[in-house]
């Protein structure tokens, strides 16, 4: 039955890739703009405009360039960059370990704090931890991160002078300097996620302590910590679970403002900037790789889910 | 307390102190490319000028100037030029230069499958109808070029820096012909290039001085700092702050909504001057409303430069009505240009167009300079005068292609400055037929662009000066003000000069040590001395 599931989720996930790229291949060529007079510039010379627009192929019919698309996307070619001529797959390998570091490093966090906070507010419903966790979070879940981005490269970088305003060395390269690089996009990422994650976390604890098994353990004189780890925590996790699969695949794709403030070179500065230039194979291949993403994280939660909640595979 | 924690695990050091001081620079965007003249927007120009050199240099009053050739000779016919190389020049891979080098960097670029942009200024097909015919090495340091007809801006046109012809070993290039890497003569070599992070020049130490003193691109550029590290900086907020906490020592292109807490800042000088840049307000003259050419007389009446100038509250940018700097223009003839902005006569202009109250739309991107601000200005400018305008506001690739396509009616737009005036005027002032972003084109114009395009540099201020009166009569083209390069500096850097043509140069600059110690560095540093732990990367 569990491999029926997978399967089943796995072909669901190639159809929403091929429909993502499709949609993905369509959309920028719907929007104004030409890569070829961006690339040539305001020379003004329409053989040149020609000529360019020849050599990317963007002059033939928009069936054959999809036709052409679609075959190399089969052989695992994403293309190369019209502005740069590098690789396209090349280039989302460079940009997506930025990403990925501050991402994964933050929800990690995050969720460490979060998930736990969550459940103790809940557990402690009503009281001065439950009103303290509901006002923090209230607070951070209001301030947009490009605001608290800025506030604390103010006071960690030019204030204190603690932390360099910025510079991303990669993990593999420096893993000192880069974790240093790293701290105040990791942490303003935690305040943001840290918040959303302790609410959820919150209130499907709450639900659960409101079950009648949960009233018969606390009965039965189980200890508070055995109540909340072994009855509520299984339960309670799985609506968290969900949020949590959908913010990493939402993240992963590229936290733009983060990324721009601390000047890290990750996918979704390049995602944005290939717009803005209309480089149609870099945003192609960033749009299906963060279609990739939000497929296998959704794929790993619903086997999670299952394996947590045996309900989800019937 | 993950932060306390890699602070503790990092026990930085002190040795930006002691290693040799290192220049950094903010970039607002990343290399185009590095190769030079073909792949380019203009911070490749500019950056890629520290690492390769033509023959011919803009020096400080925008004329060209010995570079890699030490001297030139004209024939009597205008038609060869002939260029003596400087000898022992080196290029960064410790090869001589010969002339065989000029001449093959000169025929890489005019191949078409090389696809420069410019190589309809050389190729017989552009406004001048200049053609190279031969180009030629006379011997190992002597180069001569062959041209159909005489051509005045010949010089210009090699010094110029949109348009530029490196001149670099053939070793940029791998076997199949493709870009490797540029080995160019200049006083920097390309050290490093880390995508969306930092581009990091170092001195090459065997660059041969010029005998000149340093004027703008050209003469005697000489290295002192080793490394120059250009960091990319897209956010203004964020370069900003850099420059303040002391990891950031030039900001060129300081963006003006910073300058009030940078003017507060006692450790920055801000660097300001009128750049040979123009802003002005595009009006199209080819089909629909704005065909009417009374209807943009009336528009320009309407419109105050002086306050879409004051648009940014925090730098008040000089006008320019005209395509160069009016001192650049015969004073007789520019006394006799009617001025645009005559408030008085906008009603009557717009009944004289028959304007009923059709929609006008103003094009402007929020990605280029202050152009919003001025749009917002333009906007209400139009409203007060009765004329039924809207802001359209756009990302740069629409704008562009929408100006390209003179779909719009009217477009804030940009001009990036040329060093000289009939550079400048021939990007907007051209035959519709040969391209397709000309702006000017009324048989009158043309006539006298081909007039400037043959003269000799003494006639030009009365021809620009004609030409301008052709400009006021056709009102397709307002001139607003020549936007303001601003360069914040930490007062560490000593030597760095800003000039006519705006952008930056980092021979002749120092960085004074004990400044390059910065708040985070000497911070980090007492963190190392008490944890007896590695160094500051």
């Amino acid at each position: 039955m569990m491999l029926t599931f997978i399967l089943r989720r796995v072909a669901q996930g190639l159809l929403t890739l091929a429909i993502a790229g499709t949609a993905v291949f369509l959309l920028i060529r719907v929007i104004p703009g030409d890569p070829a007079q961006m690339l040539v510039g305001d020379v003004g010379d329409p053989a040149m405009v020609a000529a360019t627009r020849a050599s990317l192929g963007l002059d033939r019919p928009l069936p054959e360039q999809w036709l052409l698309f679609a075959s190399d996307l089969a052989n695992g070619d994403l293309g190369t960059s019209i502005m740069t001529g590098q690789q396209v797959r090349e280039v989302i390998m460079q940009a997506f370990p930025v990403t990925a570091s501050v991402v994964l490093l933050a929800t990690a966090i995050a969720a460490l704090i979060g998930i736990p906070a969550g459940m103790w507010a809940a557990w402690r419903q009503g009281r001065a931890a439950d009103y303290l966790l509901v006002g923090i979070t209230s607070v951070l879940l209001s301030v947009p991160t490009f605001w608290s981005g800025l506030i604390v490269l103010v006071i960690f970088s030019v204030k204190l002078g603690w932390l360099p305003a910025l510079g991303y060395v990669p993990l593999g390269e420096d893993l000192r300097a880069g974790l240093i690089a790293l701290i105040m996009p990791v942490g303003v990422l935690v305040l943001a996620e840290l918040a959303t994650l302790a609410r959820m976390m919150r209130s499907s604890t709450l639900e659960v302590l409101r079950l009648d098994y949960i009233t018969s353990a606390q009965a039965r004189g189980v200890a508070p910590w055995a109540v909340l780890l072994r009855h509520v925590f299984r339960n309670a996790f799985a609506p968290t679970m969900t949020t949590l699969g959908l913010m990493l695949g939402h993240l992963l794709g590229g936290v733009v403002v983060i990324e721009k403030i601390f000047g890290l070179p990750g996918i979704g500065r390049l995602l944005v900037d290939s717009i803005v230039q209309r480089d149609y194979p870099i945003v192609q291949g960033c749009l299906l790789f963060v279609a990739f993403i939000f497929v296998i994280v959704n794929l790993i939660v619903d086997l999670l889910y299952a394996a947590l909640d045996p309900r989800v595979r019937v | 307390m993950f932060m306390w924690g890699c602070l503790c695990f990092a026990g930085p050091g002190g040795a930006a102190a002691n290693a040799e001081p290192i220049l950094r620079v903010a970039l607002a965007s990343d290399l185009r490319s590095t190769n030079p003249g073909i792949n380019r927007d203009s911070v490749t120009d500019w950056v890629m000028t520290h690492v390769v050199e033509g023959l011919v240099a803009t020096n400080a009053e925008l004329a060209p100037a010995p570079m890699l050739a030490e001297s030139w000779s004209v024939s009597d016919d205008g038609r060869e030029y002939t260029f003596r190389l400087r000898p022992d020049v080196k290029f960064q891979n410790g090869a001589t230069l010969r002339a065989a080098h000029v001449v093959w960097s000169w025929r890489r670029m005019l191949d078409p499958q090389t696809r420069w942009p410019c190589r309809s200024w050389y190729d017989g097909n552009g406004d001048s109808g200049v053609r190279i015919d031969a180009i030629q090495a006379v011997d190992e340091h002597t180069v001569r070029f062959r041209l159909r007809e005489p051509d005045p801006l010949f010089l210009y046109r090699l010094a110029d820096v949109q348009c530029h012809v490196a001149i670099i070993h053939p070793e940029s290039l791998d076997a199949n012909g493709n870009w490797r890497w540029p080995i160019g003569t200049g006083p920097y070599r390309l050290k490093e290039w880390r995508r969306g992070r930092y581009v990091e020049l170092e001195r090459f130490d065997g660059y041969s001085l010029a005998a000149q003193p340093a004027s703008g691109f050209a003469g005697r550029k000489e290295a002192f700092v080793r490394n120059v590290r250009l960091v990319v900086i897209p956010d203004a907020s964020s370069a900003k702050l850099a420059v303040l906490s002391g990891e950031i020592d030039i900001w060129p292109l300081t963006a003006a909504e910073a300058l009030p807490e940078l003017r507060r800042d006692s450790h920055v000088d801000l660097l300001q001057e009128a750049s040979r840049d123009w802003s002005v307000l595009l009006m199209q003259n080819r089909s629909g409303v704005m065909s009417n050419p009374a209807l943009r007389a009336a528009i320009a009446s309407a419109l105050d430069p002086e306050l879409i100038s004051q648009s940014t509250m925090h730098a008040s940018r000089p006008l320019r009505p005209y395509g160069v700097p009016a001192e650049e223009i015969a004073p007789d003839i520019l006394a006799r240009i009617p001025p645009a902005y005559q408030p008085q006569r906008t009603q009557e202009l717009l009944r004289q167009a028959g304007y009923k109250g059709e929609l006008i739309e103003i094009d402007v991107s929020r990605e280029t300079g202050s152009y919003f601000n001025d749009a917002i200005v333009v906007h209400a400018l139009l409203v007060r005068a009765g004329i039924n305008a809207r802001v359209r506001s756009m990302d740069w690739a629409t704008q562009f292609k929408r100006y390209l396509g003179h779909e719009y009616q009217l477009s804030l737009f940009g001009y990036t400055g040329r060093a000289t005036g009939p550079m400048m005027y021939s990007v907007f002032v051209c035959d519709p037929v040969k391209r397709v972003n000309c702006v000017v084109h009324t048989p009158r114009a043309l006539a006298i662009m081909g007039e400037l395009n043959t003269s000799s540099p003494q006639r030009w201020p009365v021809l620009m000066g004609e030409l301008e009166m052709e400009i006021a009569h056709d009102r397709s083209i307002i001139g607003l003000y020549a936007p303001l390069r601003i360069t914040t500096v930490r007062r560490s850097v000593v030597g760095y000069e800003t000039w006519a043509l705006g952008m930056p140069r980092f021979w002749g600059v120092r960085v004074d040590a004990p400044g390059q110690t910065t708040a985070v560095a000497k911070r980090l540093a007492r963190v190392s001395a008490a944890s007896g732990q590695g160094t500051w990367p």
